[in-house]
């Protein structure tokens, strides 16, 4: 079911951890009744291991973004199970299951959704004093260091309105990565940008999958994001593909 | 708190209506009272102006200025209370000022005792008028009440009543409210007011100890030919009647009322605007798993914030009409417990304004960016 490409397989696992970080089994999820009725995703079974970048494929309207959301907890499957670091996480109620994505769950967006009115270094901030509780020294401080690996420290005090595209998307990057998660899941983070800054932002996540132990998923349509996945997963139609990659090829072309 | 500071500050033309309905609520408020309080406080005049502890009138008697004829006789009563250090007559009544080049005038002649530790003498009357004022006939007038009078100053001739009178000084800053005051001795009062000789309106009393005077009062209470009351009491009795009686009190609340409302719709829709702005900031949070009470806390603060903005603007604002209204003779009381309550009230709204837009908030669900 999954392809790995040509990879350099040098995969640092956090030490002692190593094996499944989430699976899910049989999901399928419909939208609409009667004649609207889509079925979005259809019997779909999938296993991530920790730090490890899986990426999802597949053409517009085939299912990735609901599996995703599924996945991570915020949209509830028809059927299937979904046991994310042990979790039944579909078994938690409406507040544990808050708590879970609180504790190990970050997301990107391709739209970045920064608050307009918040510097890059607030972005991050806010998301460790409310969700951590931590004093806004700490957050600074944390939050400082993040923008330093992501090279953004001398725009830190910028707003949204004066970065570029590439830059937001870093800084969207920081605020998932700040309350070192152990999910991120990543919604066509490349989409708007232009693949320089698009390949600059999934290396920060290969990077946060194989040197943090953070499990990465990624939905992508560039096929140049293909070879830094560890695991490819297909989606048509709902459906997961799994025909050893010759969708993939046909779909994207040759891997590079 | 820096977020919800950051953001009105960054975003502060968008909280702007809110800051200003704010204010504006807080001003029309602070104002409103200022100026009626300003206008009834000259109805006690007489009152917050003299030295007596006690007033004796006539029975149920509504308002200072609208005293009744009381016989001489309860200046005894009063004297003989064993707290009383001094008591004396006072005259007080609206009469007629005949112009003298015609017309005529509504006039509020105060006819009292003149020595220099008179309990009725209003303190603008300085020993070099009150001195004069002890030839029969000779009166004083407020130097703003000239014009309306129809006199150029002091030797100026005029008639109250029918009785010759002449103007033998001048006071200032005494504004009436419903006729000008006409300060006088009580022999030359008699006539003017068309009272009997053994009539007068109150009977003034100073204790040797003002703290007796609610005791006093308490105990002349029960004699039903006059009533009683001490200084504060009466000043305040006198300016509530006249609150109450012009419905002005209503027509506050009212006005009052009303800007609050606006106030608070133009606040809470800011807010809501302003959060219905950042839905999908928001939902993010709310997908990492960020508690909502964050966020609806974060609308208090800015709810909080636009109300101490607010309010900070339309405190000097306030202070700065006030002297404005004072240089156009107006008159605006701006006690403490005004400006507080004022403050109070529209930082209340202000925060009632948040709760409603908190309502914007329900709608931040992270499904929102799957789409
Ligand atoms: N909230 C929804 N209501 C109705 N249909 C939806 C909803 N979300 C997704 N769908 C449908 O489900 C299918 C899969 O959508 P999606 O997961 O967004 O695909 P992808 O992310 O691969 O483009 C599409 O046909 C889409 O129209
Ligand atoms: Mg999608």
């Amino acid at each position: 079911m999954s392809i790995s490409p040509n990879l350099k397989s040098n995969i640092k696992l956090r030490s002692g951890v190593s094996g499944i970080s989430i699976t899910g089994k049989n999901i399928s999820k419909t939208f609409g009744e009667g004649d609207m009725k889509t079925t979005a995703v259809n019997d779909v079974s999938i296993e991530i291991k920790q730090g490890e970048v899986a990426l999802m494929m597949g053409p517009s309207g085939s299912g990735k973004t609901t599996l995703l959301a599924i996945l991570s907890g915020l949209l509830k499957p028809d059927n299937g199970k979904v046991v994310a670091l042990g979790q039944d996480i579909w078994a938690l109620n409406e507040r544990e299951r808050e708590n879970f994505r609180l504790k190990h769950c970050s997301f990107i967006f391709q739209g970045y959704n920064l608050f307009a009115s918040l510097t890059a270094r607030q972005q991050l901030e806010i998301v460790a004093q409310w969700g951590d509780g931590i004093s806004s020294r700490e957050a600074r401080k944390k939050a400082d260091e993040i923008l330093d690996v992501l090279g953004l420290l001398k725009k830190a005090h910028l707003r949204p309105g004066e970065l570029s595209g590439g830059e937001k998307q870093r800084v969207a990057i920081g605020r998932a990565l700040i309350k070192n998660p152990d999910f991120c899941f990543a919604d066509e983070p490349t989409s708007a940008l232009d693949w320089a800054h698009g390949e600059q932002v999934i290396d920060i996540l290969r990077s946060t999958a194989h040197d943090r132990g953070c499990t990465v998923l990624i939905v992508a349509h560039d096929a140049r994001v293909i070879p830094y996945a560890d695991k490819i997963f297909y989606l048509e139609d709902g459906k997961m593909i799994d025909d050893g990659g010759k969708s993939i090829h046909k779909t994207y072309g040759k891997a590079p | 708190m820096s977020y919800a500071l950051s953001t009105l500050w960054y975003d502060r033309q968008r909280y702007l209506p809110g800051v200003l309905a704010v204010g504006f609520s807080a001003l029309l408020i602070a104002l409103q009272c200022g100026l009626l309080l300003g206008l009834f406080s000259i109805t006690s005049i007489p009152v917050d102006h003299t030295n007596a502890d006690i007033w004796l009138g006539a029975p149920e008697v509504l308002s200072v200025d609208l005293g009744r004829p009381i016989r001489e006789a309860s200046l005894a009563r009063l004297a003989s209370q064993p707290e009383i250090e001094r008591s004396e007559i006072y005259l007080q009544g609206f009469s007629y000022w005949s112009k003298p080049d015609g017309g005529t005038e509504l006039c509020m002649v105060i006819g009292s005792r003149l020595d220099e530790n008179a309990l009725g003498k209003v303190k603008e009357l300085t020993r070099d008028l009150y001195l004069q004022l002890s030839e029969p006939g000779s009166i004083v007038i407020d130097e703003s009440d000239l014009e309306r009078l129809g006199v150029k100053g002091v030797g100026d001739h005029a008639e109250v009543a029918g009785n010759r009178v002449r103007i033998v000084g001048l006071t200032k800053g005494l504004k009436s409210l419903a006729g000008p005051y006409v300060f006088c001795s009580i022999n030359t009062a008699r006539p003017l007011l068309r009272v009997f000789p053994d009539q007068i309106t109150y009977v003034l009393g100073k204790c040797h100890d003002h703290k007796d005077a609610a005791a006093v009062v308490s105990r002349l209470r029960e004699n039903q030919n006059f009533s009683a009351f001490t200084s504060p009491e009466f000043s305040f009795r006198s300016r509530m009647h006249w609150l109450t009686k012009t419905k002005a009190g209503i027509a506050l609340g009212y006005a009052a009322a009303l800007g609050l409302l606006v106030g608070a719709v133009v606040t809470s829709q800011t807010l809501y605007a302003a959060t219905a702005a950042s839905l999908r900031e928001f939902a993010v949070l709310r997908a990492m798993g960020i508690p909502r009470w964050r966020m609806q806390f974060m609308v208090m603060q800015q709810s909080l914030f636009v109300g101490l903005i607010g309010v900070g603007l339309a405190l000097p604002a306030v202070h700065g009409l006030a002297t404005v209204a004072d240089y156009f003779g107006g008159r605006v009381e701006l006690p403490i417990w005004l400006q507080a309550t004022a403050a109070i009230v529209t930082l209340t709204m202000a925060l009632f304004s948040g709760l409603f837009a908190l309502r914007s908030l329900r709608n931040v669900e992270p499904a929102a960016l799957l789409r």
